[in-house]
């Protein structure tokens, strides 16, 4: 009996702390695994993280390059077109009229007008560019010019409203602007719309609230090729450089809504 | 010497009631299928030990049997739920156990005799399945931590226990009635133990889901 018992205690004590040794040394292996591989996804996200502010990086600098651009193409009309425009009216103001024949005055009065329209259209075009009114008045003042210029030209009714202290920073008018500017395009371009809704509302000066709306074609959200062609990425990065918020609601023949919360005290 | 068995055996009783006290403090948490079934194999265990403690005298493998084959389907129902995508292999498990259980049926009386085959072939069964888990999250790449953290630590405990209880289980004739050595079932009273302390560590991490 007692060799046998000795059997069983070494049979015991061998098997059951092998057993234990091998289950503990899987357990530790999947855990330690676990650990890197867990390390192996932080890291991952974090180069994930990097890549994405570089992207963003890369956008604010492309808009940003934008808007020198339009500076500088906006001076030039200004200072060279628009002033070789005047000389031209003035010059043609100026020109002896009393051996004319009327016809030949009629042409010169319709010239005079063109040259006038001219002139008018470079100034308003190199206004939008470099928004100057913008600069001066606001951005309230600067939509409802906009809002004024949409009726007279297109066929579009406007219903705008915009409430703000008008203390906005540069950056912020600005970008604004444009996001208001590019979703009129689309409308312009693509929507076939009626009806133009805007509404910019001020938050207790921590918030602005951008809601746009059009009663025309939308568009299909899954189609990204098509959300890129409509410049809705460009618009995701100015909000995205105002560290604001997008919501977009479309569907085919449905409208658009879009609606933009920027923080201010960011 | 009596006082460490005595310490051990009052351990392994009552050290399910750590689990049920974190139960008690963590009433709120969501508890999902996986975690009722180990509470339910706690609250078994913990009933069924005092029960055949206090309440009855003598002989008691045929309870022990019930308890047992309670046990193991509510154990083989945790891999089911927690193996999903390969039931399969729990049903076969199964299968296989209910065919050894009911052949020593065939040759002991569940009165007199301990199913020492079926109780061994019962730890290899969760041995496999646990290592099978193991497995599967290592081939995965799956980052259990971050929502299966309770399921590892219950696995855990079942490896462990499975482990330890494997060689006490399959020489608990010799152990038991041959050599009635009590200090020798010790290794399985550890076992259970440890697998309680990991239960409750894993219903801890419910709360953190």
């Amino acid at each position: 009996m007692d060799g046998s018992k000795e059997i069983v205690i070494l049979t015991l004590a061998v098997g059951a702390s092998g057993m234990l040794a091998l289950a503990v040394g899987i357990i530790l292996f999947v855990f330690f695994y676990q650990r890197k591989l867990l390390k192996r996804k932080v890291a991952y996200q974090e180069i994930e993280d990097l890549l994405n502010q570089q992207e963003l990086k890369n956008a604010y600098a492309l808009l940003e390059g934008q808007e020198q651009e339009r500076k500088r193409v906006s001076k030039e009309l200004h200072d060279n077109l628009g002033s070789l425009l005047v000389t031209a009216n003035l010059s043609l103001d100026s020109f002896p009229k009393e051996d004319l024949e009327p016809a030949q005055l009629k042409r010169l009065k319709k010239l005079d007008n063109l040259i006038q329209k001219a002139a008018d259209e470079t100034r308003k075009i190199s206004h939008s560019l470099d928004s100057g009114l913008l600069k001066h008045f606001g951005l309230q003042a600067s939509l409802m010019d906009l809002a004024s210029t949409l009726e007279e030209l297109t066929n579009l009714q406007t219903h705008f409203e915009i409430q703000l202290s008008g203390s906005l920073s540069n950056e912020v008018n600005t970008e604004l602007y444009r996001i208001v500017q590019e979703l009129v395009n689309n409308t312009l371009k693509h929507a076939q719309a009626k009806n133009i809704r805007l509404e910019v509302f001020e938050l207790k000066n921590e918030y602005i609230n951008v809601i746009y709306e059009d009663d025309g074609l939308g568009f299909d959200m899954q189609d990204e090729q098509l959300k890129k062609g409509i410049g809705i990425q460009n618009i995701e990065n100015r909000v995205s450089k105002l560290n604001g918020k997008i919501t977009l609601d479309t569907a085919p023949n449905k409208g658009l809504a879009v609606i933009i919360e920027i923080p201010l005290n960011e | 010497m009596e006082i460490f068995i005595d310490t051990l055996r009052y351990l392994s009783n009552y050290s399910p009631l750590i689990l049920i006290v974190i139960l008690f403090i963590r009433r709120r948490s969501h508890f999902l299928i996986i975690d009722q079934i180990i509470i339910a194999i706690v609250v078994l265990s913990f009933t069924t030990d005092i029960t055949l403690k206090y309440l009855i005298e003598g002989r008691n493998y045929i309870y022990i049997l019930i308890y047992i084959l309670i046990e193991t389907l509510l154990f083989l129902y945790f891999f089911y739920e927690l193996l999903k995508k390969r039931g399969i292999l729990v049903l076969i498990m199964l299968l296989f156990f209910l065919i050894t259980f009911v052949l020593e049926l065939f040759f002991k009386n569940p009165v007199y005799d301990l199913f020492t085959f079926s109780l061994t072939i019962r730890c290899l069964i969760f041995i496999i399945l646990s290592l099978y888990y193991f497995y599967q999250i290592y081939t995965l790449e799956a980052d259990i931590f971050k929502t299966e953290a309770p399921q590892f630590w219950y696995n855990v405990g079942i490896l462990i226990y499975f482990s330890l209880a494997f060689f006490p289980f399959l020489l608990a004739t010799e152990i038991l009635i041959e050599v009635f050595d009590y200090t020798l079932w010790q290794v399985h009273n550890i076992g259970n133990i440890m697998k309680n302390l990991i239960f409750a560590t894993g219903i801890w991490m419910v709360q953190k889901r």
